[in-house]
């Protein structure tokens, strides 16, 4: 059965279109990045599967029924956002006690290993935390509450590098024993790109790609060389952006790469590398405007 | 009714807020009123009577509604359905409301054993909500929190589903309404047939029993609003 199930999904608010037509499948099991720029309907996205907004057009399921004010499917997920406010009374021991309860997997070993991790004082009232420690509470619970679906919105803003190290580790190690399905949300898309295994990419509320992450890979190619041979070349592909510099051009293409086109291309003198999964979002983003 | 009570404790978890305060606030009220009560040598016969109590009770709403736009963003993130969250939100409000009534009604006997503290004061047995029936007694007490507290509740329901306008535009809305009423009673000189009909009902009716109609009403209509609320 699948996880998450879109079909047409639509949201408006108002005159804007946050999400236009969207269609995919989250399955069990596997790491998600959830990509796109600011704006293109991650959130949106996101909170419509955990029911925390309506009024959509198309379908929308969750472990096969609809989100909204769905107890049983909704304890199978946990949300994790950078926007998460919480009560100005609460203590950081006070939030993860609440959590147990609620997260029916939740592992509170594991949970206090992480707080050892993150240096997060018990007793400090959550308010007075830095935006650091306020990124390791919501991570703590995303991983110790061990939902069969869990999401993370930008959960790595606040952290230094070390910490989000931390994270990624004890994510990677964790996911490993408990395998779940995981839905990582961020701009920074190459710390995460090893991560990955399947990208969704989101552009102005329509879904622009839907693939694994390997295929995209391949998928996505820079050519440079000289500007008459990589023309000739990019002419089989889908240009993505093109850059001249004198007598040499770069392009970023998009197509299928076997071996015959890659002796094809070396034969014209042209030098094929893969982009990274961060130049590849880039170009795929911002194709529209290059070719307008 | 598990996932009920688990929501319940984020109503109840930093005690601080839900207990410390009001009843703190209270003691307060009633030290500065026994200090000035004492210092008062003899106060004319009726005079010894204090609205302090109603501390208590508008901390209580006060923190009632704060329940709401605070805790409620928070248990939406944490996967707990509007429904749920309000049920919690109601348990929570009733068991207090019954609980505080216990203590009041205690407070009130001792008051009495004392004689007022030693000095005739009147904080806890204030006169018409002091009744002669124990249980009668606790109702009298904990209906006004219900009161209070489940229209703060829903005004906070109000405000976290139709934002600030939708807050101000209702609050004209009431002006409007009420004003217009009152001026078609003054109009048609009503206000004698009203004043007439109130000091018919019976002492019970207006410390209870209307009390808690109101109540039930705006807690039915806080449950209908939050259902399609979105923090």
């Amino acid at each position: 059965m699948s996880v998450v199930a879109a079909a047409g999904l639509t949201k408006r608010f108002g005159e804007v279109t946050a999400l236009d037509d969207v269609t995919f499948t989250l399955t069990g099991n596997k790491i998600y990045g959830l990509l796109g720029r600011n704006g293109a309907g991650k959130t949106t996205l996101m909170q419509l599967i955990t029911g925390q907004n309506n009024g959509i057009s198309g379908d929308l399921t969750l472990f096969g029924e609809r989100p909204y004010e769905n107890e049983r499917a909704l304890s199978r997920v946990v949300f994790i956002k950078e926007s998460q406010t919480y009560p100005t009374t609460y203590q950081v021991r006070h939030v993860l006690s609440l959590a147990r309860r609620l997260f029916p997997n939740w592992d509170e070993d594991f949970a206090q290993s992480l707080v050892d991790d993150f240096d997060l004082p018990r007793k400090r009232n959550v308010r007075k935390l830095s935006r650091g420690m306020l990124s390791a509470l919501g991570v703590t619970i995303g991983l110790a509450a061990r939902a069969p679906l869990t999401f993370f919105d930008e959960p790595y803003l606040g952290p230094d590098a070390v910490a989000r190290q931390l994270f990624y580790d004890r994510l990677l190690a964790d996911y490993a024993e408990n395998p779940r399905t995981v839905v990582l949300s961020t701009h920074l898309i190459d710390e995460v790109a090893d991560l990955i295994e399947h990208v969704l990419l989101l552009d102005r509320g329509k879904l622009l790609l839907d693939a694994p992450s390997d295929e995209l890979r391949g998928e996505v190619m820079e050519a440079s060389g000289p500007a008459g041979a990589v023309d000739e070349f990019a002419a089989a592909h889908r240009v993505l952006h093109r850059g001249q510099l004198g007598g040499a051009v770069r392009a970023s293409l998009r197509g299928s790469f076997d071996n015959a086109e890659r002796m094809r291309a070396r034969k014209l003198g042209i030098d094929l590398a893969p982009l990274s999964l961060q130049q590849a979002v880039v170009r795929l983003t911002t194709e529209r405007t290059n070719t307008r | 009714m598990t996932r009920i009570l688990d929501v319940a404790r984020m109503h109840t978890i930093a005690r601080v807020g839900q207990l410390d305060w009001p009843w703190g606030i209270m003691a307060i009220s009633l030290g500065v009123n026994l200090l000035i009560f004492a210092s008062v040598d003899e106060a004319a016969p009726g005079k010894n009577t204090t609205g302090g109590l109603l501390s208590l009770y508008i901390v209580c709403a006060i923190i009632a509604a704060a329940s709401i736009s605070q805790v409620f963003p928070f248990a939406l993130g944490m996967g707990v359905t509007r429904r749920t969250f309000y049920l919690a939100t109601v348990l929570v409000n009733v068991v207090q409301a019954v609980v505080y009534g216990v203590l009041l009604y205690l407070l009130n006997l001792i008051e009495g054993a004392t004689g007022g503290f030693g000095i005739e004061l009147r904080f806890f047995r204030i006169p018409y909500i002091d009744v002669d029936n124990g249980l009668l007694q606790i109702a009298v007490y904990a209906v006004p929190f219900l009161f209070l507290n489940f229209l703060s509740v829903f005004v906070s329901v109000w405000y976290v589903r139709f934002g600030m306008n939708g807050l101000l535009g209702a609050g004209a809305a009431l002006i409007l309404v009420t004003g217009l009423l009152v001026a078609l009673i003054t109009w048609q000189g009503w206000f004698g047939a009203i004043w007439q009909w109130l000091s018919s009902q019976h002492q019970i009716s207006l410390l209870v029993g209307w009390p808690a109609l109101v109540a039930a009403a705006a807690a039915l209509g806080g449950m209908a609003a939050i259902r399609r609320a979105n923090a």
